[in-house]
């Protein structure tokens, strides 16, 4: 029965010696999908794409892509898989002439104008080096390299790491641009939330090694508020409510930012007797900033009477 | 917008990927081969030049150790530099992550270094021998032969570039494990450098069986990824082969160190009687008697024609004439190994050196002849084959080299005799030559020189040459004997055969004779003894006149050699030696007797072995017992099935603590966490605990998780079910 999920992993974990790098992991990418891996500087998001790739050896759980095993990947299905990882990495010896000929040897098939296409756009010439090429650049010819064999499965770490604007939306717009073919699946993780919210319809949150979230953008979005309580004199402790993410406390309001909010989360704020409870709408990048930020309360109180003065 | 032209460029000349692999791999490499390349000539030319590259010996002798050192260098250099700069994360999946088996990106790269290798040793190897090739370079003959030395060290240059490839893709914990593996091909690099093989052949077998040993390694982490259910079994195999061989290797010093013939605490020393014959000045058969702590005491047995005497003693002699062995079973003279340039073109000494002036001499063995050249021009000047000498500068049809004719090529045994003198064995025939004189001299075509395996210059006072007195009136002095296992002939100094000795009694009884010589009169004093085990039985003296005729036959008593015994040392010292030594040292020693040694346990090696004091046995066993017990305890912290347990419990129990070092080396220290269910250490591979059975616990949940997608939040608040006491603003953006 042929799965409805490219990729699946079931409690996949690694350690780097004894530190745990990615823990009990169990991810579901569906097929077709614009997959937003996010987390983190060291949440483990590369790990895990090294593990799907069969390039790390897990050290339990399982995954698979495209059905198979993926510490056994067999050449063919490799060749089903595009992989463009961060640092764009290709020998700086190369041209860009020899690297096409380099990888298109590899691939039954291989898409010239496709790759002719995105090196155009980025205005590469055959004869450049790699190692005179701009982070841009050279970032425009991996991706060239990654989507002329027009894999199934495109698994893109960090494609943007290090880009200028510019750069980044070329990048971006290619990207789009390929991927409007029918069942082609992207897993793509950055840091750029705006860069996501213009092309995933499914996100993963990696938290410290710990899968937190794992839904659709719009849910994502829904499942994460924001309250505004003021407050006639100096607002009361944050209280303990499930799914906080963080609070701030203010001279006179407070702010509660939660995940997963449900009439029980409203009842609890309420019997703080505030003047009033706002909801504030919060854009996707303050929401994912909010959610894979530090989980903690903050307070900040100007008035003399208090007599400090907390960091923020 | 896409250059049409180049895209069908590409598409009709479209590598395939085998292609494409060796093609990256040249082009990324080619700079490491041609620093090896400069590296190796340079080294090479500076050692030739800090020698005396005109000498035919040193020549060679440069060459290949520049290369000794060299190749080495240039395979670690390539091997480490072809994975290296590779094995940053990232430019690893991008040499990985395609459609190309592992064993095609493998073998493609171990085919590009291994190639770049051979051109960066090859090509200095090869610039050597044609520059020596170049008449009045070098002052000696060439022959490809000369190469076999550089060609030697080059091919155990290989096992080098597997064993850095090895160690570049295998992540070890401590430096010490990490560098290991380098060990065993230093090891062969250092036997083969100090002649221990022999023959060209000994040296490429020993030198490809490491090679691939350490290539299946390699190729197993490179296939792996250190996963070992993804490595091949074979490469798992060959990976303790080679941990568990640079273990030995290592540890081999270490624990023969103290089972030396000083085995501490103890010590083996000659005791009792040991008795010798010797042949006087006057031709008597003496016998010496040697007691420890009494002087030597001398006893006349025969009298010089054989006659046996009442035993006499003598008063104590300052010198005597050993008897020679001879009419051993056919041997042959010690040939130099394939790196010695002697082996190719044989320096002749020729005395007294002022005979000659300016002139080199070579037995070409290849060719057959004696060739001489210049010292001063290093150009031939002359070859002396069977026909005679033949000046270089002698032009006539034929050539040189057929004028002079050959002695039998390759299969030419000199024996160095008297002023000069060569006997050279030409298949069947024997040739006296003499460069002295720049003669060659036929001697007894009757003799089979196939069947000869001695030459023995009887002038040599420690040889069987017993009592020569010099009569100048007397052209028959015996000058040399040739001995083939049933014959002994006897032939003066101008290359007559005086006297023919066959063998008189039958070599089953009396396997081992011994020979002195006598002149004026001419006579021949054999001694036939019986086999070792039977030593209490009566040798036989037996005396040969110049005519061939038995003067006497008489029975001597057998001479003893000294036995050996173990005496314990009476000294306060911790015997330790047997802590070092594995339980498969005794168990091998023995089964190799039983199978190999023709005395099978009676064998010299066993008896040493079995003789050791009980002490040592039990430092073995109880060594032995430690370690089984621990590398069952590692085994068990490795999680490893019961069956394995045992196996490794078996393993190091035999290889002691080299199998502990082994187990440490090949499967790692495990790393265990505290179990959050029981709290006791489980390792982290193991999703179910070995102590309380439970998994690893899903992670702690916060209440902040996001999973699957739901619109019933949503649903809620639009119906006002909140339940909130406050009005709640909802703020559109």
């Amino acid at each position: 029965m042929q799965s409805d999920y490219v990729i699946e992993t079931h409690r996949l974990t690694k350690y780097y010696g004894r530190r745990c790098v990615v823990d009990s992991v169990d991810l579901a990418v569906p097929k077709g999908s614009v997959f937003g891996f996010l987390g983190r500087n060291g949440a483990g998001k590369s790990t895990t794409i090294r593990m799907l790739l069969g390039l790390v050896t897990p050290t339990r759980g399982t995954a698979t892509v495209l059905g198979h095993n993926c510490a056994d990947l067999s050449p063919e299905v490799r060749g089903r898989i595009g992989y463009m990882a961060e640092g764009h990495h290709v020998h700086e010896w190369m041209s860009i002439k020899e690297a096409g000929d380099f990888q298109s040897a590899f691939f039954a098939h291989w898409n010239n104008e496709v790759y002719h296409g995105v090196l155009d756009y980025f205005g590469l010439k055959d004869s450049a080096k790699v190692k005179d090429l701009s982070r841009g650049e050279r970032a425009g010819l991996c991706l060239g390299l990654t989507l002329a064999p027009e894999p199934e499965l495109l698994i893109l770490d960090d494609p943007a790491l290090g880009l200028d604007p510019v750069a980044r939306r070329s990048l971006l717009q290619s990207m789009i641009y390929v991927t409007r073919a029918a069942d082609r699946t992207i897993l793509f993780s950055s840091h750029v939330l705006a860069d996501v919210e213009r092309i995933v319809d499914h996100v993963a949150v990696l938290d410290r090694s710990v899968l937190r979230a794992q839904c659709s953008l719009d849910t994502f979005r829904d499942r994460i508020r924001q309250y505004v309580l003021t407050f006639p004199g100096t607002p009361p402790e944050v209280p303990k409510i499930p799914g906080l993410l963080h609070g701030f406390r203010s001279d006179a309001e407070m702010i509660v930012t939660l995940a997963n909010p449900n009439p029980e989360t409203n009842l609890i704020l309420a019997r703080l007797h505030p003047e009033t409870i706002q909801e504030t709408p919060l854009g996707l990048e303050d929401a994912f900033i909010d959610y894979m930020g530090e989980r903690r309360e903050r307070s900040f109180f100007m008035r003399a009477g208090d007599g400090t003065e907390a960091a923020v | 917008m896409s250059t049409i032209s180049t895209v069908s460029k590409l598409a009709g000349r479209k590598p395939t990927a085998w292609r494409a692999i060796m093609i990256k791999e040249w082009k990324s490499s080619a700079i490491w081969m041609l620093t090896g390349l400069i590296l190796v000539t340079a080294g090479m030319t500076a050692t030739l030049y800090w020698g005396d590259y005109h000498s035919l010996t040193a020549y060679w002798e440069s060459v290949t150790r520049s290369l000794m050192l060299g190749a080495p260098l240039v395979a670690v250099l390539i091997g480490a530099l072809q994975i290296v700069p590779e094995r940053r994360r990232d430019l690893w999946a991008f040499v990985m992550h395609r459609p190309a088996s592992k064993a095609m990106l493998f073998g493609g790269k171990a085919i590009a270094g291994l190639s770049f290798y051979a051109a960066a040793t090859v090509i200095p190897l090869l610039g050597a021998a044609a520059w020596a090739a170049i008449p009045g370079n070098v002052d000696g003959p060439f022959d490809w032969g000369l190469t076999l030395g550089g060609f030697g060290a080059i091919l155990f240059g290989c096992p080098f570039y597997f064993a850095v490839m090895f160690i570049t893709l295998r992540p070890a914990r401590w430096y010490g494990s990490a560098i290991l593996p380098i060990v065993a091909p230093i090891a062969l690099a250092w036997f083969n450098s100090a002649a221990l093989f022999t023959e060209w052949w000994q040296a490429v077998s020993v030198s490809l069986i490491a090679g691939t040993t350490y290539a299946m390694a390699a190729y197993g982490l490179f296939q792996g990824d250190n996963s070992q259910e993804r490595t091949p079994k074979i490469s798992r195999f060959a990976a303790g082969v080679v941990l568990l061989g640079c273990i030995i290797i290592l540890t081999m010093p270490v624990s023969m160190q103290s089972n030396s013939n000083g085995y501490d605490g103890s010590q083996w020393i000659e005791t009792g009687n040991s008795q010798q014959y010797l042949i006087s000045n006057t031709g008597e058969l003496l016998r010496k008697t040697t007691t420890e702590g009494k002087p030597d005491v001398f006893e006349a047995i025969a009298d010089s024609q054989g006659r046996l005497i009442k035993r006499a003693p003598v008063s104590r002699i300052s010198s005597g004439i050993q008897l020679q062995s001879i009419m051993e079973a056919p041997f042959r003279s010690y040939i130099d190994p394939y790196t010695s340039s002697e082996r190719y073109a044989a320096r002749v000494g020729v005395a007294p050196s002022h005979t000659f002036g300016q002139q080199n001499w070579y037995l070409d063995r290849t060719r057959g002849q004696f060739l001489a050249y210049s010292r001063k021009s290093r150009r031939l000047v002359g070859i002396l084959g069977p026909n005679g000498y033949y000046q270089a500068d002698q032009s006539g049809p034929t050539s040189l080299e057929a004028r002079a004719g050959h002695f039998t090529p390759g299969n030419d045994t000199p024996g160095t005799v008297g002023t000069g003198g060569i006997i050279v064995l030409g298949g069947s025939k024997l040739y006296l030559v003499s460069i002295a004189d720049q003669q060659v001299r036929l001697l007894d075509a009757g003799i089979d020189a196939g069947d000869v395996s001695q030459v023995i210059n009887l002038s040599q006072p420690s040889t069987a040459g017993a009592g020569i007195k010099t009569d100048t009136r007397s052209a028959a002095v015996p000058a040399f004997l040739l001995a083939s296992s049933e014959n002994v002939h006897i032939f003066s100094s101008d290359g007559r055969r005086l006297l023919t000795v066959h063998r008189q009694l039958s070599r089953k009884q009396y396997p081992t004779v011994s020979m002195a010589v006598t002149s004026s009169p001419l006579r021949v004093l054999s001694l036939y003894e019986t086999a070792p085990s039977t030593q209490s039985k009566p040798s036989r003296y037996i005396v040969i006149d110049d005519r061939g005729r038995h003067l006497n036959n008489i029975e001597v008593p057998a001479q003893h050699s000294s036995d050996l015994v173990e005496v314990p040392q009476k000294q306060h010292r911790i015997h330790l030696e047997g802590l070092a030594v594995p339980m498969a040292y005794p168990v091998f020693v023995l089964i190799l007797a039983l199978l190999f040694m023709p005395h099978g346990l009676s064998s010299a090696d066993v008896t040493m072995v079995l003789n050791r004091s009980h002490l040592f046995f039990s430092e073995i066993l109880v060594s032995a017992l430690i370690c089984g017990i621990l590398g069952y305890l590692i085994a068990r912290r490795c999680a490893l099935p019961k069956r394995s347990c045992k196996a490794w419990a078996i393993g190091t129990f035999f290889l002691g603590l080299p199998g502990i070092a082994l187990m440490l080396a090949y499967r790692g220290w495990p790393v265990r966490v505290p179990c959050p269910s029981c709290k006791r250490k489980r390792p982290i591979a193991q999703e179910f605990c070995e102590h309380c059975g439970e998994p690893f616990p899903a992670p702690r949940m916060d209440g902040t998780e996001i999973f699957g997608d739901s619109d019933s939040l949503q649903t809620e608040f639009d119906s006002g079910n909140s339940g909130l006491m406050m009005p709640v603003k909802e703020v559109t953006r």
